[in-house]
């Protein structure tokens, strides 16, 4: 038994030892065969990427957007002028629209009454609107008149030929929101269903795309 | 029957797989273009209008006597010698002014009655409550102007004279109602409603006339 113990351990030891040698061995030599093989060339490619960016602001004298409207009864209308301006690197493709979120929804924003409740539409003018509301240069349709009920999804937006043009644009923007509906209020109170005495805060949002994108062969 | 631990890493990796694969169908899309957006608000708050009839300080309103206004106005009116005219205020309850208002008067049975308005409070006539004299109709001071005459029940008559309906928010004016000529019958029972319209074919008093303020156009 003791003979059989003894004879056993130094021949695993001795394995090991050769297992460790022969993994030196292949290290040492696959590292050489590497470092033997390895040649590099270098350059660079210097790259920015462009800027898709707009902005609102004011047009004229006027206090652009946002805007606080009270008391608004059926037919008013209310315009605000607005640059909307590609400040960007990136021209923006030909389309663009127009979203709204409306908190709270009701008659005015949400068609319950039919026919009934805010609407929406812009022109363009080819140059700043002046205060009183008039444009010296080319009007231009860019959304006609839209309930804002209709809004189920963005709205398209057409014309809008300088931001799409190129960096650096600007459309001078006619913004006009009125109101439709026709109530008889009987003995001071409003019908069930009603635009009358309402409030709600509308967010509106242009959003458009980059220019289509290039593929350059230098 | 599978180990808990290998289950648990099929599970992982399946889930693993659905994500990368949710991420390499979309990031394409994503990176291929870029949107650019700009947003703004708007708040708006739309007016009320309309029209009610307060109590009088001339005569006491039965169908009212407590509140501020009255949705409508019903009074028992007397005919033949001793009768005497009601008395009631109509007061601009919207937040617009007005340019016109719908006056209705319901009561049972035949005849007309008379309505005038007055600028001003109707004082208290001679035989009137508390007065000496006959007829006990009130005295305006200020400017007088018919309403109705000889109103049939139940008809609209849209009143636009100055001085028929009170054009200014909160405004007021003062009413006085007395039997026509035929009468109606003795101590009919009338009652008298208002309406405003914004205008357009779904005006409830028959008319299309817009009734309160022009409709305007601000550039701001």
């Amino acid at each position: 038994m003791m003979k059989n113990e003894k004879g056993t351990r130094p021949r695993a030891a001795r394995r090991l030892v050769a297992l460790a040698f022969a993994f030196g061995v292949l290290s040492l030599t696959g590292a050489g065969v590497y470092a033997g093989l390895q040649a590099t060339a270098t350059s660079t490619s210097a790259v920015t990427s462009g800027t898709l960016l707009m902005t609102l602001s004011g047009d004229g004298s006027s206090g652009g957007l946002p805007e606080t409207i009270s008391n608004m009864a059926p037919g008013d209308v209310y315009n605000v002028y607005v640059n909307l301006s590609n400040t960007g690197t990136l021209a923006s493709a030909a389309g663009m629209t127009l979203a709204e979120s409306a908190s709270p929804a009701n008659a005015l924003t949400n068609g319950s009454i039919t026919g009934e409740g805010l609407a929406v539409s812009i022109t363009q003018c080819s140059v700043a609107w002046s205060s009183a509301g008039a444009c010296s240069g080319t009007t231009t349709s860019i959304l006609s008149s839209t309930l804002l009920s209709a809004f189920g999804s963005p709205q398209s937006l057409s014309n809008v030929p300088s931001l799409a043009a190129s960096t650096g644009k600007l459309a001078h923007l006619q913004f006009s929101l009125s109101l439709s509906g026709t109530e008889t209020s009987v003995n001071g109170t409003a019908p069930s269903q009603t635009i009358e005495g309402l409030s709600t805060t509308i967010t509106w949002t242009f959003s458009e795309q980059q220019r289509t994108a290039t593929t350059t062969n230098a | 029957m599978l180990h808990p631990h290998v289950s648990f890493l099929r599970r992982t990796a399946v889930f693993t797989a659905v994500l990368l694969s949710a991420w390499l169908a979309v990031s394409p899309a994503a990176g291929a273009s870029a949107i650019a957006v700009a947003s703004a608000r708007s708040s708006v708050a739309s007016a009320s209008f309309g029209a009610v009839v307060t109590p009088t300080a001339v005569t006491s309103v039965p169908s009212c006597p407590s509140s501020q206004y009255c949705t409508s106005y019903t009074f028992t009116l007397t005919s033949g010698p001793g009768a005497t005219p009601a008395f009631f205020d109509v007061w601009n309850s919207g937040s617009v002014r007005l340019v016109g208002l719908s006056y209705r008067a319901t009561w049972g049975g035949p005849g007309g009655i008379d309505v005038t308005a007055c600028s001003v409070a109707w004082t208290s006539g001679p035989g009137g409550p508390g007065g000496p004299g006959p007829g006990g109709q009130g005295t305006c001071s200020g400017t007088q102007t018919a309403v109705m005459t000889n109103e049939t029940s139940g008809t609209y008559d849209p009143a636009t004279l100055s001085g028929t309906f009170p054009p200014a928010r909160g405004g007021e004016i003062y009413l006085e109602a007395q039997a026509g000529a035929p009468a109606p019958p003795p101590n009919a029972v009338v009652t008298v409603s208002l309406s405003v319209c914004s205008g357009g074919a779904g005006c409830s008093d028959g008319t299309t006339s817009r009734q309160i303020r022009a409709a305007t156009t601000t550039n701001a």
